[in-house]
């Protein structure tokens, strides 16, 4: 996959990704919920503790309107990243982001929106400069991030003997907010769940050494990939994640390229 | 903390790493014995695979019941015990105490209690029991 194909499609998909983030989160805030425990109430003295701005900058970050305003930013400039895809654009939709697990103490939802600022700060990289040749270095950045996601996360589960030997795959799922997937861990044989678990453990060891495989391995290597991520989102309900970790693909073809014609590039 | 704020550019990549208890947030009516759990449950909605807002937020609300757990648990001392006032100037009380208020504020109107326990299998220590908290009217 050529450069400007790998950064096209990465823009667009996180630009995507980042516009359904923004109005999940308006969403959430309509609910009510999160407006009463990610309050301004709750969390300004800690936000004024922590963040080297002003007191009274700091007091109309911790508003809960901030929360609404966040939503529509990142709703509005994933929109227009998505149709007019820039350095700028992507410099301010980083930002946002960031600001939005800033206002959440941290994180909205864990791993996906790190794996949103990396693809987001990568992206922004491609596009700051005009030479491929620096240009690159931001899909490489995402693709070493998203290699390294699957390797560690491979590496901490063949460490956990309850992995290995399943128990850990059904008690995760017993633990799933469905219903379904809860009834379904139960009914999972011990050899079954040995087997699935083992099945996750080498498919994500095995998608660090991805970027070795020729185009047409790889593309069946994605597919699996994307059943990968489904399974997670059917399961578990991580909608952001199966967004964030797609959207960082096309580096991993674009590095796939590289290592397998270098000299075309 | 002010760099936890920022966790979010220093990943660490650790899925489903570890098995851990599973936490139980629980309430009990002031002036009752018993303990009633509070539900983390959610419904699969159509166009879920792209906004999933339930379950987003029950995930984060489960986040913060770990940030929770892990606060008080840096706060036990030597003998086992946890200052109770030192417990409630926690902003992650402070949001668990709003997250209990606000699932209770339909089903119920008297004053209550919340623990959290980490339960595994069938064994389950109890973690923290919060005082009386008063329920907005």
């Amino acid at each position: 996959m050529s450069f400007a194909l790998a950064r096209g499609l990465v823009a667009h998909l996180i630009s995507f990704a980042v516009f359904l983030q923004g109005v999940e989160l308006l969403k959430m805030v309509h609910q009510g919920a999160v407006l009463k425990i990610w309050s301004r109430e709750n969390l300004e003295d800690e936000l004024k503790a922590n963040l080297p701005l002003p007191p009274e900058w700091v007091t109309y970050f911790a508003d809960d309107a901030m929360l609404t305003y966040l939503a529509y930013g990142l709703m509005g400039f994933g929109a227009i990243a998505f149709v007019h895809p820039s350095a700028l654009v992507f410099f301010i939709v980083a930002l946002v982001q960031i600001l939005a697990c800033v206002r959440f103490r941290g994180s909205i939802n864990g791993g996906s929106d790190s794996m949103t600022a990396m693809v987001l700060i990568g992206i922004w990289i491609s596009y700051l400069f005009k030479k491929e040749s620096f240009a690159c270095a931001g899909l490489i950045w995402i693709s070493v991030n998203l290699l390294i996601s699957y390797g560690r996360a491979g590496l901490a589960k063949l460490k956990q003997p309850e992995w290995k030997d399943g128990s850990a795959l059904t008690s995760f799922l017993s633990q799933s907010f469905y219903e379904d997937v809860r009834n379904l861990s139960a009914n999972i044989s011990p050899e079954t769940a040995k087997k699935l678990s083992w099945g996750v453990i080498v498919f994500e060891f095995a998608l660090v050494f991805s970027p070795l495989l020729a185009d047409s391995s790889l593309s069946l290597v994605f597919f699996v990939a994307v059943i990968f991520h489904f399974a997670n989102y059917w399961a578990f309900g991580l909608n952001r994640f199966f967004w964030a970790w797609i959207a960082a693909w096309p580096a991993i073809f674009y590095l796939s390229e590289v290592i397998n014609h270098p000299a075309i590039q | 903390m002010g760099l936890e704020l920022l966790r979010v550019i220093f990943p660490r990549w650790n899925f489903f790493d570890r098995v851990r208890y599973q936490l139980v947030l629980e309430v009990k009516q002031f002036g009752t014995k018993e303990w009633l759990p509070i539900s983390f449950n959610a419904a699969r909605t159509t166009g879920g695979l792209f906004i999933n807002p339930e379950v987003t937020r029950l995930h984060a609300e489960m986040s913060l019941l770990e940030n929770f757990a892990q606060d008080v648990q840096k706060l036990v001392d030597s003998n086992g015990q946890v200052e109770s006032a030192r417990v409630q100037a926690l902003t992650s009380f402070k949001m668990v105490r709003s997250l209990v208020v606000n699932r209770l504020m339909v089903a119920s109107e008297a004053d209550v209690q919340f623990r959290i326990s980490a339960k595994a299998g069938h064994e389950s220590v109890v973690l923290y029991v919060s005082d009386t908290v008063e329920v907005s009217r």
